[in-house]
């Protein structure tokens, strides 16, 4: 079953230089009870679609098309008081980048997620903040810590209040927005463990942005490379990472070393993400890929599905399928 | 000790002790009184560096491995300790004279979007320090040095970028103009913090390969900072493990990946993700976080996060031994525990 629907979305910053077409022409459906992986490079418009499907837009930021179907109805020109009072943080919640900085220092961690409580729903303030206690204990904090203030938690403390915060009203969706980037590599992986678990026992669907292809291959059901707001390609973890379809995910997977298995020389993609006001013709990524003709100057690339519910965004994914099966 | 022992042939920098404290200020009496609490980021680290070596200095945030790289720099003056380059303790060194090994000992800071002045161009970035040192007197044989500097970094042709900005430079570029002003002045030792942590994956291959290609070419030594040990493995020789200010556990890097004998190592590696989803995945084997260096743990200072500690560790501090060729544990239970005898 779909708990989460996107068709077609397009949502574009406006700028004095043009639109910026952070998110564009993009869609996929997440399954319920499976994690979703996002990953791209900066300024690849993997944050700005974690802020659209929340409908926390800037106000240059609009969308220009496509649905966002949550819970089988569409909030994609649903009026803010509506999305705040019905779909935000009861359907959909989110872990922001940072987390860690995310929280307010003046006030008490419990407080802010009770007032995450208060704010969406119509409920006693006692029972608010009993509600928070069990989530604090549930991501693993004390619930004394209640009354604790931001700093007087760890890094890895203070983006388990976060999850807790996310939590709090049972959402159907999590959309954590790069939830491990600025933790060292232990909490992280204690953080990862935590969203695993409590995926597993709340049965609670994941979209999980990221930079970091080691994190999606670890998380992941399926998987989506986005490049210059665009998908590239999108199919299972184990399809993508082992036989990579699109040139952006072989270059991807050949720059950066892993620590097992034996040592390779590391291939740069060189150039580097392209301006998202103008585009290059074709094929976005043409005048980084190796594997670029005439056809990819010129014109540009549907996705179109491979084999085994996969899709790619190339004219030559057959060829850069053959090198990567080698 | 004489002077005479301090050169071994191949040694290109012998640290020896090295210790630096920060003076914790709590308030206004201990300003007065002077303070006696410390953050004790580094606490006695011993090791040699070798010509044209890369040495990764490894951990978390917080465990010294910044401070230690700073200290054999002396951009961070040295608590005790002592820092033995060219036949010399530079550690005791007056300022004047280190200010004249600068040249040799250079460094490459973590981040390219703000260690480089955005209103210089790349030519007056990297010739700089040409000038300060008086390396050069005219702008022929700087712009010649520039030249030379930038096409080692890749940056070709030089001409090209020699008149630009900052601004317009890519991040995986402007690291390689950091790496540029370092070389120009023709270092024997570059301490490297970071270098690509900063940059996007599809960027980073870019600057590690550069490195790789300058240490095989120029004889350059390199200390190599990072928290990443999948970075480490791929570009350095030896690994040290870094733990609240002390060495955990130091290698070869193909010996300390495949056979890590501290439990902080072996926790280290099970945490990080591997970017293959067939891989059999180990579960995470530490508690809590790092401690603050302010109050360092008794004994072992990893006992309290440790799974297989015990009565000794906690009363005495493991020697930093070696267990096998050139591998070097501070551990009472190395190779007794952990993943190594889950096998």
């Amino acid at each position: 079953m779909a708990v989460l629907e996107v068709d077609k979305l397009k949502m574009y910053y406006s700028t004095r230089e043009g639109d910026v077409r952070a998110v564009d022409d993009v869609s996929f459906t997440l399954e319920k009870g499976t994690t979703l992986g996002i990953a791209g490079e900066s300024g690849s418009g993997k944050s700005s679609l974690a802020y659209t499907l929340m409908k926390l837009l800037p106000q240059n930021g609009s969308i220009r098309g496509g649905k966002i179907i949550i819970a089988g109805v569409d909030v994609s020109d649903m009026p803010e008081g509506e999305v705040r009072s019905k779909v935000r943080w009861k359907h959909i919640s989110l872990v922001p980048q940072s987390a860690m900085n995310a929280l307010n220092p003046v006030f008490k961690v419990g407080e802010q997620i009770s007032e995450a409580i208060l704010v969406h729903q119509d409920t006693d303030p006692d029972i608010a903040i009993e509600k928070s206690k069990q989530m604090l204990e549930l991501v693993g904090i004390d619930p004394r810590r209640y009354d604790s203030y931001p700093h007087e938690l760890s890094g890895g403390m203070r983006q388990r209040a976060m999850i807790a915060m996310a939590l709090v009203l049972n959402p159907d969706i999590i959309v954590a927005d790069e939830p491990t980037t600025a933790l060292d590599v232990i909490v992280q992986a204690q953080i990862i463990q935590l969203l695993k678990d409590l995926k597993r026992t709340l049965s609670m669907s994941l979209v999980l942005i990221t930079h970091d292809l080691s994190l999606v291959a670890e998380m992941s059901d399926m998987v989506i490379i986005f490049y210059a707001g665009q998908i590239v390609e999108y199919g299972s973890s184990e399809a993508l990472f082992v036989t990579p379809a699109h040139p952006y995910t072989f270059g991807l997977i050949h720059a950066f070393p892993n620590l097992k298995g034996p040592k390779t020389k590391l291939i740069s993609i060189p150039g580097s993400p392209p301006d998202l006001v103008a585009p290059p013709s074709g094929c976005r990524f043409n005048p980084r890929c190796q594997f670029a003709t005439q056809i990819c100057r010129e014109v540009e690339p549907e996705l179109r599905s491979l084999n085994g519910g996969r899709l790619v965004r190339c004219h030559h994914a057959e060829e850069v399928l053959a090198k990567s099966v080698r | 000790m004489t002077e005479a022992d301090y050169s071994a042939e191949d040694n290109l920098i012998e640290v020896r002790d090295l210790v630096k404290y920060y003076p914790l200020k709590t308030g206004f009496s201990a300003s007065i009184l002077g303070s006696k609490d410390f953050v004790h980021a580094v606490d006695g680290v011993s090791f040699i560096i070798k010509k044209g070596e890369i040495f990764a200095l490894a951990g978390e945030s917080g465990c010294g491995k910044t401070t230690t790289g700073r200290c054999i720099l002396m951009l961070v003056k040295p608590t005790s300790g002592d820092i033995i380059y060219g036949g010399r303790n530079i550690a005791k060194l007056p300022d004047s004279e280190v200010r004249k090994l600068r040249t040799k000992l250079q460094i490459v800071f973590q981040d390219p979007y703000e260690s480089v002045n955005p209103r210089f161009t790349i030519y007056e970035i990297v010739s700089e320090g040409l000038f300060i040192n008086g390396l050069v007197s005219t702008d022929e044989e700087a712009m010649e040095r520039v030249r030379t500097a930038l096409s080692s970094v890749q940056l070709t042709p030089p001409e090209q970028f020699m008149f630009r900005y900052p601004h317009e430079l890519s991040g995986g570029q402007r690291q390689r103009v950091s790496v540029a002003r370092a070389l120009v002045l023709n270092p024997d030792f570059v301490v490297a913090d970071e270098p690509v942590s900063m940059l996007d994956v599809s960027i980073r291959a870019e600057v590690l390969n550069i490195m790789k290609d300058l240490v095989d070419k120029l004889g350059i030594s390199f200390i190599f900072i990072t928290h990443d040990l999948a970075v480490s493995k791929h570009i350095a020789d030896r690994i040290a493990i870094m733990y609240l200010g002390k060495f955990a556990e130091l290698a070869s890097a193909e010996e300390l990946v495949a056979n890590p004998l501290h439990p902080y190592t072996q926790a280290l590696m099970a945490a990080i993700p591997v970017p293959d989803p067939r891989a059999e995945k180990i579960k995470v084997l530490v508690k809590g976080e790092v401690p603050s260096a302010a109050r360092i743990p008794s004994g072992c200072r990893f006992h309290p996060r440790c799974l297989y500690a015990t009565e000794i560790c906690v009363s005495q501090v493991p020697e930093f031994r070696m267990v096998s060729q050139d591998h070097w544990v501070a551990c009472h239970y190395a190779g007794q525990v952990g993943i190594a005898t889950q096998k």
